[in-house]
């Protein structure tokens, strides 16, 4: 049942770590045991999004030079049960960690953990293939505009020649009732380009920034609409049918059977 | 038609042969298939002409090495090119020396016959086609892939990406799109540009040369 998630855009910037903290607390205040690994090596911040970045002592780069053991390194959150952090190197260039030594320490994890959850440099180059390279599943992260989908689809086809499978879409950032702008698509026109099951939608939130500026993950405790995203699509991820309902509220109906559709649902 | 998705396997193209290396198949088990495969029919694949295909899978400096040490050196076949779906890919083994895309048919003094190259699946951004032959496409080509035609090119599904016909100048290739949408066309010297206010936008074309021009039309059957 453990599983290794690797979470991964085309592009930068585009809501990758955001995305692993809140579907890491998530899972651990549903009871999952989690980790979460700021691969994203040289750019520590998955720390800061989760707010525990001064517990920090070793990083995974030590674990894997064998300056000390994997489990010094892990820093456990204090506000839930079954939260860890993995966290970065700040001073390492990004192919300090091979991809055989990334891929021992997820199957190291996966003894103790249900989900580990992977953040990756975004883009195609080493550090994403590094990162990659432990994972089973994938969860790409995309915003609606079309250099983004386009370099999604770069990555997902890389990630299908890996071998990972279920390759699953988050869109972010979508923004609700929104004038068309000209780069801006909507959700089914980023699931015809893509062309893999979405497993959630993420809407365009304020909250994300107070949240990170807090260092307290929305789904710690709050009721957000992106709170609420997240929240559904930590639950689809252990298998539960959850109504995109999130999207109701901001789409017209005919958007609404294009998804169902597109996942295999009845009307 | 249906390959099997998980393993190596070996078909006889003529007179050459085609070792297929399956796109389901992990990182790690590829290793062991090829070290298989390289036992097993180490007697047909000696001295062979042999064409390696990776479908979609990128090949990287260590994947070569694997190769090579694994199967191309200990059977002693002959290999004609390699075969994957990946741009970058594709550039590294050209850069390596190697020769990629399908090998032109040697027997006969004939003109370059190549059959036409089929395709039954969509091209991400970043993968290519390249074919000195006519190219069919089962599927999607999205925005950044790339196909290039020694001669015609269809594309069944929705076309985003670029795609050049008749690349060593042939101006009467032609490019036949069920779902047109992309924004540049090139057939043989000339590059048209499209515009998405046009009524075949996303609709059935055929896209020809008239002239200096490249000539848009819609077709319905
Ligand atoms: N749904 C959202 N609503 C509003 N702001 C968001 C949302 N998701 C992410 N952001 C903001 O976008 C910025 C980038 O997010 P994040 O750092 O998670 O992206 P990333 O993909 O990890 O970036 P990088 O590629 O640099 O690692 C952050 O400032 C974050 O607060
Ligand atoms: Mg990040």
């Amino acid at each position: 049942m453990e599983r290794v998630i690797v979470l991964t855009s085309g592009k930068g910037g585009v809501g990758k770590t955001t995305t692993t903290a809140n579907l890491a607390m998530a899972l651990a205040r549903a009871g999952h045991k989690v980790v979460a690994i700021d691969a994203d090596i040289g750019l520590r911040n998955l720390d800061v999004v989760l707010g525990l970045e001064n517990r920090i002592v070793y990083s995974l780069v030590d674990v894997v030079d064998g300056a000390c053991r994997l489990k010094q390194a892990l820093v456990k959150d204090k506000r839930v049960e079954n939260l860890f952090l993995l966290p970065a190197a700040q001073t390492r260039t990004k192919d300090a960690v091979r991809p055989d030594q990334m891929k021992a320490l997820c199957d190291e994890l996966r003894a103790d953990f249900d989900f580990v959850l992977v953040d990756s440099p975004a883009g195609i180059e080493g550090g994403f293939q590094n990162a990659a390279s432990g994972a089973d599943e994938a969860l790409v992260v995309t915003t609606p505009d079309m250099s983004a989908v386009r370099d999604a689809d770069r990555i997902i086809g890389m990630l299908e020649s890996l071998d990972k499978h279920p390759i699953r879409l988050i869109v972010n950032r979508l923004r609700p009732n929104m004038v068309r702008e000209g780069n801006m698509l909507d959700v089914s026109d980023v699931l015809d380009i893509l062309a893999i099951d979405l497993i959630g939608v993420v809407p365009e939130d304020d909250n994300v920034v107070t949240s990170t500026n807090k260092g307290e993950p929305l789904t710690l405790n709050s009721i957000s609409p992106a709170a609420r995203a997240f929240d559904n699509i930590s639950r689809r991820l252990v298998g539960e049918e959850v109504p995109f309902l999130e999207v109701d509220d901001m789409t017209s109906g005919g958007f609404m059977a294009r998804i169902r559709r597109a996942l295999g649902l009845k009307g | 038609m249906p390959l099997p998705e998980d393993e190596i396997i070996l078909k006889s193209n003529g007179s050459d042969l085609r070792l297929v290396v399956a796109e389901g198949l992990s990182r790690q088990r590829v290793d062991d298939e090829l070290v298989r495969v390289a036992e097993e029919a180490e007697n047909v694949l000696k001295g062979s002409r042999v064409v390696l295909d990776f479908q979609g899978r990128v090949v990287d400096e260590a994947l070569l090495q694997s190769v090579l040490n694994r199967l191309v050196w200990p059977t002693g076949m002959r290999l004609l090119s390699w075969i994957t779906l990946d741009g970058a890919s594709q550039n590294f083994l050209r850069r390596s020396g190697f020769t990629v895309g399908e090998p032109p048919t040697e027997r006969g003094n004939r003109p370059k016959a190549c059959r036409p190259f089929l395709l039954f699946r969509s091209l991400r951004s970043g993968q290519r086609v390249e074919h000195e032959g006519d190219v069919v496409i089962v599927g999607h080509v999205n925005d950044g892939a790339e196909v290039f035609a020694l001669g015609h090119v269809f594309v069944w599904g929705r076309l985003q990406g670029l795609v050049h016909a008749g690349y060593e100048g042939d101006d009467g290739a032609r490019v036949v799109v069920a779902h047109m949408e992309a924004l540049q066309v090139r057939i043989g010297r000339r590059v048209g540009y499209m515009d998405r206010g046009a009524a075949w936008w996303g609709h059935p074309v055929v896209i020809s040369v008239d002239g200096e021009s490249v000539l848009v039309d819609a077709f319905s059957l």
